[in-house]
């Protein structure tokens, strides 16, 4: 259970992954991943595709982390959920404010 | 003499007949046989008639044996022997003819109230198919009148969303909180490090006011207001370092309290989805049972009734054919005027025979009368053929 994060090199594309478990244990190095970004119309990148759980906390990173990418006038893709972390998002209706990738 | 013998002939098959049919008269089939025996018996005897007639006219007057005058005599009690059998079998067979037509009007007004029931019965049943149509439909369009099953599924399910949106909204505050509380601790480790310089502060202050105190001993009696000095500023050393040790246990304490502060907040930041999930599942899984029980009983519920509608075009058809009672009243009611031919034809063998003469004139009378009878009767039964034959002629409804 990791967080990495990637920068190009104009740091106005960031790819944060997620691999393992998605939980609350997650949310200080995945605050940390972001906190420090400040280019305005950063587009942040989030990879679920090796995420293989996901709890509400979860959901709360990631609106905190869109929070953050709006107030810097970017915006956040979240890409290639697994079946069962799309059903969470499915559930929490993600798909109305934020763009789901496959 | 041929002719005598068909005729003995045809009056035994007639008597037969009569005989074989006159216990039980039922059937529609044994009256005809009936009729068809009376028409016997009236054509045997009046060849019986005719024969002797011809006999009569085939000699001379004068040929005229007194054997002959007994059997003319002898004729006269044997055809009023036949007028009273037939005179019997017409009375017999108007009973039957009665009693037939009060069976069927009996029949058929039972038939007619039972299909009027039927009718009534089935409009009842088409009522229920309609308020239950109209019910399922209401239930999709969810209807005021009361919530139906499907629509207090779809509210668990908007109870549900918002259930998730809450348990969202509380995770997204709660991390932010655990964010601000994180912030804090990082502030509260700078206020330690701030305290631990104050420590060295006043480690340092504690030795500078030991050299001071050495120095001062060093010095005599010159320096001895000075060590009083250096003993205070030590003393102050000693105190601020016991009050920065108080303020670091306070902070700790305050951070072991902030950490704990820190745990319960991050506890309603993660909820397991997985249970919400279930549920969601299930509530998507009974809507979508709904709809397919929904259609199947709409489908089902069309089905009857067009079934209903079908029931009342038979039940019609049925009230319909029973107007075949109008028609077999009517048979039965031209029976009855041939029975009265029949008896007509009957009386006329009541007749005296005493001479030839009168015979000859007699018997020209009766062939008149006879062809009269028979002319009428042929009108009649023309008009009858004219009249009604079969039920789908008619289209009368009778309710």
């Amino acid at each position: 259970m990791s967080v990495t994060c990637t920068c190009t090199s104009d740091n106005r594309h960031v790819t944060m992954t997620v691999v393992d478990r998605f939980d609350f244990a997650l949310h200080q190095i995945f605050r940390e991943c972001y906190r420090d970004i400040t280019v305005p119309g950063t587009v942040f990148t989030l990879d679920l595709q090796r995420a293989s759980y996901m709890d509400s906390s979860a959901l709360g990173m990631i609106l905190l982390l869109k929070d953050h990418a709006e107030a810097l006038g970017g915006r956040l893709v979240v890409r290639k959920p697994n079946d069962v972390v799309r059903k969470i998002l499915e559930i929490a209706r993600f798909e109305r404010f934020i763009t789901i990738e496959e | 003499m041929r002719a005598v013998q068909i005729n003995v002939v045809m009056l035994t098959v007639a008597g037969v007949l009569a005989v074989l049919n006159m216990p039980g008269v039922t059937g529609g089939a044994a009256l005809w046989e009936l009729v068809l025996v009376f028409l016997l018996l009236a054509l045997g005897g009046w060849q019986l008639v005719l024969l002797r007639a011809e006999t009569f006219r085939g000699g001379s007057g004068e040929e005229i044996t007194r054997s002959e005058e007994v059997n003319l005599q002898q004729l006269q009690p044997a055809l009023q022997a036949l007028e009273q059998s037939l005179l019997h079998e017409r009375t017999v067979m108007e009973q039957e003819i009665t009693r037939v037509d009060t069976l069927l009007k009996d029949a058929v007004a039972t038939m007619g109230e039972s299909f009027a029931e039927m009718q009534q019965l089935s409009q009842q049943q088409h009522l229920v198919i309609n308020d239950v149509i109209a019910r399922t439909l209401e239930s999709h369009n969810k209807s005021e009148e009361g919530p139906g099953i499907k629509a207090f599924i779809e509210e668990t399910g908007a109870v549900l969303e918002q259930f998730v949106d809450i348990m969202v909204a509380v995770s997204r505050q709660s991390l932010t909180t655990v964010h601000n509380i994180d912030d804090m601790i990082e502030e509260l480790d700078g206020i330690f490090s701030l305290i631990e310089n104050v420590e060295g502060l006043a480690g340092q202050t504690n030795l500078l006011a030991l050299n001071a105190s050495i120095e001062a001993a060093r010095a005599g009696d010159a320096g001895r207001g000075f060590a009083v000095v250096a003993d205070e500023v030590r003393a102050l050393s000693i105190n601020s370092a016991e009050l920065n040790n108080r303020i670091r246990e306070k902070i700790d304490s305050t951070r072991e309290t902030i950490h704990q502060l820190r745990d319960n907040v991050s506890e309603s930041a993660s909820a397991d989805m997985n249970e919400t999930i279930e549920t969601k599942d299930r509530v998507n899984q009974m809507l979508g049972d709904i709809g397919s029980i929904n259609s199947y009983l709409g489908e089902h519920i069309q089905q009857a009734a067009v079934i209903g509608q079908q029931i009342d075009g038979a039940v019609a058809n049925a009230v319909r054919s029973l107007q075949f009672e109008d028609i077999a009243s009517q048979a039965l009611f031209s029976m009855k005027s041939n029975l009265k031919t029949l008896n007509s034809i009957a009386t006329l063998l009541n007749v005296q025979v005493c001479s030839g003469d009168e015979l000859a004139e007699q018997l020209e009378q009766l062939t008149e009368r006879c062809n009269q009878l028979r002319t009428e009767a042929m009108q009649g039964n023309q008009y009858r053929t004219v009249s009604q034959q079969s039920m789908d002629e008619g289209d009368v409804e009778l309710f």
